[in-house]
């Protein structure tokens, strides 16, 4: 479903209390968002190589530019504008997956940045060519290893990307299977929705504007 | 055409990830075990001995010293091609191996008994002490040096066993001992997430995959039976 369907869904499944009274969209977002996490954290504790089921590619069109932090001598690519991945516990977190335009041949691979470090002071896996590891922060992908030819060409990425960062158009996947608790997506986005009382908020939330019906 | 019969050391781990659906998380644990047991292999069970034509750096006309490979871990002869076969050099671990450097320059201190020529008691008459040789050498782990006596330039025949890791390029090994690395990495993975029941049974299975390639690597041909067969008969009339 698009993102807009999705939010549409679950607005129509809320129960109307009064002919006024509405749930904020950004609130109905949180919650899809919220609930949809969930299910990709558990999907992935059940199987780790799903969860790129899920995720979107970015980099396709144009590829996303590395850059050298001279001060700190570390390569890096920074997120797409407006993405912050959902982060997994593990260590490529929502980056599942990254590659050159060119498929084959380089491989990545995600570390901590304990390794990173460990790495560096010496290993036999630095010892290794052809392989690139990468450690996803909060604010950017770091890379080990990194090559001229990479830097020249750019890299693409599999992004877990939140609910909210999607495009009103965009085709999001949602794991079918129920959490732990037997709940599915809707269930968990209409129990979470259930504890707040819906306002009114055609006009951010001030109370003398008449609102229109849905 | 059938595959390479050499492969290198990062497609083992890949294979291995794939066989085993293991996610490239725990990538650089695996390679750096897989290295481990790599050099084991080297140590413990292989016949292969790296030839190195080593360069002789002179310190006097008697002594020179050869600088140890990088990837050497443990010495296994030093030797010299003469008439087709190779002369070996004799240990003499009581060579002095000091060296003193004037003016930046490396050089020997004649006084302290640095770079002269070991004197062997020397006899062809009965009552000889045998033992002897022209060539002698001396290892010094510490400096990774080895120093040599009788020749002090040119370049000899370095016998060693490396770490198999390659410090510059691909590490190829023989394809025949992958199953020999899957059971080790799955061995260092039991002990990773501390599963002693597991760990107990594939420390068995490991051995059992080692003692498989022993059996494979030290076995003889049809071939080889017969030369030794052949050189232990001599020859007779036939009646």
């Amino acid at each position: 479903m698009q993102k807009n369907e999705i939010r549409s869904l679950i607005y129509n499944l809320l129960p109307r209390y009064s002919q006024g009274a509405e749930y904020h969209k950004e609130v109905i977002d949180r919650a899809i968002e919220k609930a949809i996490n969930q299910l990709y954290t558990e999907t992935f504790l059940r199987d780790p190589l799903s969860i790129q089921r899920y995720t979107k590619r970015f980099g396709t069109t144009a590829p996303i530019t590395v850059s050298q932090d001279a001060i700190a001598g570390i390569y890096y690519s920074n997120y797409p504008t407006g993405v912050q991945p959902v982060p997994l516990p593990d260590k490529a977190a929502g980056v599942r997956r990254v590659t050159t335009p060119a498929q084959g041949g380089i491989k990545f691979y995600p570390l901590d940045i304990r390794e990173f470090e460990l790495i560096t002071s010496g290993s036999y896996y630095s010892l290794a060519s052809g392989i690139i590891g990468y450690v996803p922060t909060r604010e950017r992908v770091e890379y080990y290893n990194m090559t001229a030819a990479i830097v020249a060409t750019g890299v693409r990425m599999d992004l877990l990307v939140p609910f909210s960062d999607y495009e009103e158009t965009d085709q999001i996947l949602i794991p079918e299977n129920p959490n732990s608790e037997g709940e599915t997506f809707t269930d968990m986005v209409l129990k979470i929705l259930g504890v707040i009382r819906p306002i009114e908020t055609k006009d951010d939330n001030v109370t003398t504007i008449e609102t229109a019906k849905q | 055409m059938a595959t390479d019969a050499l492969i290198t050391l990062d497609q083992v781990v890949t294979r291995f990830m794939l066989k085993y659906r293991l996610p490239t998380e725990d990538a650089v644990s695996y390679f750096e075990h897989a290295a481990n047991c790599l050099r084991d292999y080297y140590l413990y069970d292989a016949p292969d001995v790296r030839m190195s034509k080593s360069t002789i750096n002179t310190l006097s006309t008697n002594v020179g010293y050869i600088t140890m490979p990088d990837d050497m871990v443990s010495f296994n002869g030093l030797a010299k091609g003469i008439d087709g076969q190779w002369w070996r050099f004799t240990e003499k671990s009581d060579m002095v191996n000091t060296t003193t450097t004037t003016g930046g320059v490396e050089g020997v201190d004649d006084d302290f008994g640095e770079g002269e020529a070991i004197e062997d008691p020397k006899t062809d008459t009965y009552g000889g002490v045998g033992g002897v040789n022209d060539y002698y050498y001396m290892l010094d782990w510490d400096a990774r040096r080895i120093y040599t006596e009788g020749i002090s330039s040119g370049t000899v025949a370095l016998q060693y066993v490396s770490s198999g890791v390659e410090t510059s390029g691909d590490t190829y090994i023989p394809e025949f001992i992958t199953p020999l690395i899957d059971d080790y990495l799955l061995w260092k993975m039991a002990i990773m997430r501390g599963d002693l029941k597991s760990e107990q049974l594939r420390e068995r299975n490991f051995t059992r995959s080692e003692l498989k390639i022993r059996t494979l690597i030290n076995s003889m041909t049809y071939t080889q039976w017969s030369d030794l067969f052949a050189s232990l008969c001599s020859q007779a009339p036939m009646r």
